[in-house]
């Protein structure tokens, strides 16, 4: 195919696509759409002014929700450096590469709610689920990001070290990891933040944090109270998206 | 110096190497590198310099032939040991940037160093204090506790001579040690390698700067095409017949 040809037949294809999806999913339905819109108005309504009577409980909920992506995540972490470190091309060969990262797949898979699910079921209700259900999405997701991470050393950091004759775990503990410590901060606290804005949700199925507010306002109708808890978690959560920023560049800047 | 006290510090018979599906790198390279001696091996690029260094190391193992090192055919269990006592500075040095002088060069050290050092990195005292001795004598004191990615392109060479010196080395492999550097920084370096091999260690430099070769090699080991052409002692070698050499 040539070239120009191409460069129409490609966004072409990928329009209709969008078309297709769009209208497989009833975006279409023009009465339906109409009736939502309406409804979508008075609901929206009902928002305001938001009601902070809430303010004293829905911030204990808040607190138990950063509690739980915390205490989650840095467990998370200390399943996923090691899943990692195995995972890694550079230091490892495809027997134990393989199986590693076949089990970090299946991990991610399963959404960090889901995951809250199963641990409810079999744990019981509160914030001990949700924190487990973040901590084992968490290893899917910041073990595949931490293999990336050491396999993007220089090789010839590994080689030169390893002509040393160092043994392979005195390699990865003092060449692999420091030389990606940038790298592996800096998607830990990436993670932190996803977990935060993840967790508020966890409480829809009873796995503790401030979703369980949210819930009970939904199907209560109590959406001026609704409104006070989005509007808490959201300025909690884009405090800690900033501050969480904000240290992440520190950590990439200066290096090469 | 802890191998015992062979005659050859490397012995080569017969080696060939090609990489995964590649044509020869090296063809039947035959060669004896005396203990204390300073080699310097010279071709143009591709010639199978680096190669070479990494089949002395034992980074790359020969398809066929035998390499061995103060006597001591580098097999797969002797690897480690012999390892230890070769100081590998290769072509981009290999150094461990977001971390300072000092942890870089106790890095040299880890082959001889215990279980509790390598996961939790505590050094002993003693080994400390000789990294400290290591980073002096290459003449970067003063930047002991500097990240190397702020270091100037010939402190990271001092850095990557002092993780080899950490080693306590019997032989210093050096890949195209000069080469980034300009003329007066080179000739430090190479004044700085002068120097550890009068204190007993060997020395086999890669290079293709001939007039540096002439300077500071007693013998000059010619490569091209992964053949060793010639091999001569650098006071029987004028710069022509280096020209037509190389
Ligand atoms: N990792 C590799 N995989 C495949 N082929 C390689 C590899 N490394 C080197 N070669 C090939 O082997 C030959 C010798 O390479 P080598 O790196 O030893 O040359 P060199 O003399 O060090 O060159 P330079 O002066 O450019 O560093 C070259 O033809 C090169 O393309
Ligand atoms: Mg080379």
């Amino acid at each position: 195919m040539k070239p120009n040809s191409q460069a129409i037949i490609t966004p072409l294809v990928i329009s209709i696509a969008i078309i297709a999806s769009m209208w497989n999913v009833g975006f279409f339905d023009f009465t339906r759409m109409t009736r939502g819109t309406s409804n979508l108005g008075v609901f929206v309504g009902g928002l305001f002014p938001p009601n902070f009577g809430v303010f004293d409980k829905v911030s204990w909920a808040i607190l138990e929700t950063i509690q739980m992506s915390f205490a989650g995540t840095m467990l998370g972490f200390v399943i996923a450096l090691p899943l990692g470190v195995l995972g890694a091309k550079n230091i490892f060969g495809p027997i134990t590469v393989g199986p590693v990262r076949l089990l970090l797949a299946v991990v991610r898979t399963i959404p960090a709610l889901l995951w809250a699910l199963i641990f409810v079921v079999t744990l019981g209700l509160g914030p001990l689920p949700g924190t487990l259900g973040l901590a084992a999405y968490t290893v899917g997701y910041l073990g595949k990001l931490y293999y990336e991470a050491l396999e993007a050393v220089d090789p010839e950091v590994i080689e030169a070290v390893g002509a040393i004759g160092t043994s392979k775990l005195q390699l990865v503990r003092h060449a692999i990891i420091p030389e990606s410590a940038n790298q592996i901060l800096s998607q830990l606290l990436f993670m932190f933040e996803y977990n935060v804005r993840a967790s508020s949700i966890l409480g829809f199925v009873g796995a503790g944090g401030v979703g369980f507010y949210m819930l009970g306002y939904i199907q209560t109708l109590q959406y001026r109270e609704l409104m006070a808890v989005i509007i808490m978690t959201l300025f909690v959560v884009l405090t800690i998206d900033y501050v969480s920023s904000k240290v992440r560049s520190r950590f990439l800047f200066g290096q090469k | 110096m802890s191998l015992g006290n062979a005659d050859n510090a490397v012995q080569l018979q017969n080696v060939w190497f090609s990489y995964e599906g590649r044509n020869h790198a090296l063809q039947d390279i035959s060669l004896n590198i005396k203990s204390g001696s300073s080699t310097v091996i010279v071709g143009s690029s591709g010639s199978g310099k680096t190669t070479l260094l990494k089949i002395i190391n034992g980074l790359l193992k020969p398809q066929q032939g035998s390499v061995r090192v103060f006597g001591i055919d580098i097999s797969d269990e002797q690897k480690r040991i012999v390892r230890r006592s070769i100081g590998y500075i290769p072509q981009q040095l290999g150094l461990l940037r977001n971390s300072t002088v000092l942890q870089n060069v106790l890095v040299g050290g880890l082959a001889r160093m215990g279980s509790a050092s390598a996961i939790l990195g505590i050094y002993p005292e003693h080994e400390i204090k000789h990294a400290m001795r290591c980073i002096e004598q290459v003449g970067i004191g003063h930047k002991t506790h500097e990240r190397v990615h702020r270091l100037s392109g010939g402190e990271r060479q001092r850095v990557a001579i002092a993780r080899a010196l950490m080693q306590k080395p019997s032989i210093i492999l050096a890949d195209e040690f000069t080469s980034d550097l300009d003329y007066v920084t080179a000739h430090e370096m190479l004044d700085l390698m002068g120097e550890i091999r009068r204190n007993g260690v060997t020395l086999i430099l890669v290079t293709h700067n001939l007039e540096l070769a002439a300077q500071h090699g007693e013998k000059i080991v010619f490569l091209k095409g992964g053949m060793k052409i010639a091999e001569s002692h650098s006071k029987d070698v004028t710069e022509e017949t280096m020209k037509t050499l190389v």
